[in-house]
């Protein structure tokens, strides 16, 4: 490798004209000037310097011309490394986490707050996955925790029982009035536009007895809604804890009384996250435990 | 100025993944490796390493791969100016490529081993890596380049595609003779030994367009499978670059022939390298038409 403190000292020179110049501007001798010079004109086996008057030779500016662009790489370096380290003054953790739909809207949310306001710094990434999906984001170690239907561990997870969910299947009276006028048929079900979820073919597949495929509900992209069952658009299965409220206010109504599906669910956690996500589990075990 | 002969001595450190270890290898004591790392850290105002266990911190590998760039930029120096002055001082720029572990990549790597030419230029230094996860992490400012069979693209990387390798189904005439007596087909294929490169047996599975489960005979290198071929022990999909003068020769049969597998393969390298010196990127495509590589655009 080129040495630098050499090259420097010639672009010195190259700039202020004489060795004298070239040893004020880098603060030492002009004999150092020199003898820099001489040292780096030997290993190269060629003239960098014309004496009397001195000037920079032919050679010696493309050596000088290479120095810019070394100079010019370090500082786009040095910005690269500025810029990595205020990305990085942001040092809480980050948690990557699978969740069902319905959770990762709803309950979750609540914890992510519930968090803040403790004064537990933590980011989270949350993978929105159907929770018979989940084993291979967890296997993948694309996610370190996961609510899960599985009941058995996966290797380096821990896994905990969470409570047996009950969902309901809801809709605005205005829906129900339109698209179920004589109550749930087979023709009535199939048609009305369901939001996007295999739940919702769960449900009606038991109530039906047989496997079917829904309509489906498409919201707009600029549908800024959360619930579009709220604006008559669809019907859907909400966990019965979150559409209690609706239901006791009556904005939202069953499609059929005590036609509840029920899913078993369980928090997988790797036992690497175990303790730095303790009371994430925690959480999770308050809320469906 | 950055202090590059400090520099080079953190390369030494990311290398031999430790201050003592990194001492032995310049023979000097650890505490003066010690001093040259803080040296840096002085410089820059920020962690280079991450003491016990010692690993380079991501500002480390910027200046790291900043070191094997200025190198990068001394090697175009050479090739545009090296007649002009002595260059015994300047060294060949080396140019550290993580490849996946797949037999397509593997080909080309071991014929990159070979080439002789620009060898004054740069040098590749191939570091053969088995899975995925080990791939992300060296494409995260490890190494300067990669060579896989994807084309995800890898943030302050380029990435270039480099073409589709053909590779055939073959075997010895013996074992054609014996296991395809009325030609093969899907379910005679199935039913033969085979060997594979890897234990998902990949190649044959899209080959057949099914899933095939384990080979008969997994051997991770490309020669090994090919051997394995020529004695009659089993069928295989092998680049057809490696297995052209057998075909013509009678020692191996293109079992199905007119069916070729296609692998893509693409390069990624950081950008600034690419910038400047980009005889590394034309000489890794030379290598890739070398072999007989499809060109064409990437499905």
């Amino acid at each position: 490798m080129l040495n630098y403190v050499q090259l420097e000292t010639l672009k010195a020179v190259d700039e202020n004209g004489t060795l004298e110049g070239a040893a004020r501007a880098l603060r030492v001798s002009s004999f150092a000037v020199g003898r820099r010079i001489s040292k780096l004109e030997k290993t190269l086996g060629v003239r960098l310097l014309e004496k009397a008057p001195t000037s920079v030779t032919d050679v010696g500016k493309i050596l000088c011309g290479h120095l810019n662009k070394v100079v010019s790489l370090e500082n786009e370096t040095l910005d690269d490394t500025r810029e990595d380290h205020q990305g990085d003054l942001d040092n809480r953790p980050r948690f990557k986490i699978a969740l069902p739909e319905e959770i990762a809207t709803g309950a979750f949310v609540e914890i992510i707050r519930q968090l803040k306001d403790s004064n537990h710094p933590s980011r989270f990434d949350i993978t929105i996955c159907n929770p018979d999906k989940s084993t291979t984001l967890m296997q993948s170690g694309e996610v370190s925790a996961a609510i899960s239907i599985r009941k058995t561990p996966i290797h380096g997870f821990k896994i905990y029982s969470l409570k047996e969910m009950t969902y309901k299947a809801v809709a605005s009276p205005r829906f129900v009035h339109r698209h179920f006028p004589d109550g749930i048929t087979e023709a009535s079900l199939l048609a009305a536009p369901s939001s996007m979820d295999s739940l919702n073919t769960k449900w009606a597949e038991d109530i039906l007895g047989k496997t079917c495929t829904l309509s489906h509900y498409n919201p707009s992209p600029d549908d800024v809604t959360a619930l579009p069952l709220l604006e008559n658009e669809a019907w859907s299965l909400l966990l019965a804890d979150q559409a209690e409220p609706y239901l006791e206010d009556g904005s939202l109504i069953e499609l059929q009384n005590d036609a509840v599906l029920t899913r078993q669910l369980y928090w997988h956690i790797s036992t690497a996250m175990l303790d730095q996500m303790k009371i994430i589990t925690d959480k999770i075990r308050q809320k469906f435990g | 100025m950055l202090d590059y002969p400090q520099l080079e001595k953190l390369l030494v450190v990311e290398s031999q993944r430790s201050i003592a270890a990194a001492a032995r290898f310049l023979d000097v004591s650890t505490s003066a490796v010690s001093q040259h790392v803080t040296g840096i850290e002085e410089k820059i105002g920020l962690a280079a390493i991450e003491r016990a266990p010692t690993r380079l911190t991501k500002y480390g590998r910027r200046l790291c791969r900043h070191f094997e760039l200025t190198q990068a930029l001394e090697s175009q120096l050479v090739l545009d100016h090296g007649h002009l002055f002595n260059t015994d001082i300047i060294d060949a720029a080396p140019i550290k490529t993580a490849f996946d572990d797949n037999l397509q990549c593997r080909c080309l790597m071991d014929r990159l081993e070979v080439l002789e030419d620009n060898q004054s230029i740069f040098q590749l230094n191939a570091l053969q890596v088995k899975d995925e996860t080990a791939l992300k992490k060296m494409i995260c400012l490890e190494t300067v380049s990669a060579i896989t069979g994807n084309n995800t693209q890898h943030y302050g990387y380029r990435t270039h595609y480099l073409g589709e390798m053909p590779c055939w189904a073959v075997a010895s005439p013996e074992f054609v003779a014996e296991n395809f007596p009325t030609g093969a087909n899907k379910s005679s294929l199935l039913s033969a030994d085979t060997a594979a490169y890897d234990i998902k047996n990949d190649l044959i599975s899209r080959f057949l367009r099914e899933n095939t489960g384990q080979p008969t005979h997994k051997v991770p290198s490309p020669y090994g499978v090919l051997n394995l071929c020529l004695n009659g022990s089993a069928w295989g999909m092998i680049p057809a670059h490696m297995v052209r003068k057998h075909v013509l020769d009678k020692r191996l049969v293109n079992i199905v022939p007119g069916e070729e597998l296609y692998l893509p393969i693409y390069w990624h390298v950081i950008d600034r390298l690419d910038d400047i010196l980009p005889i590394v990127t034309e000489t890794i495509k030379a290598a890739a038409l070398n072999i007989g590589m499809r060109d064409g655009v990437p499905k």
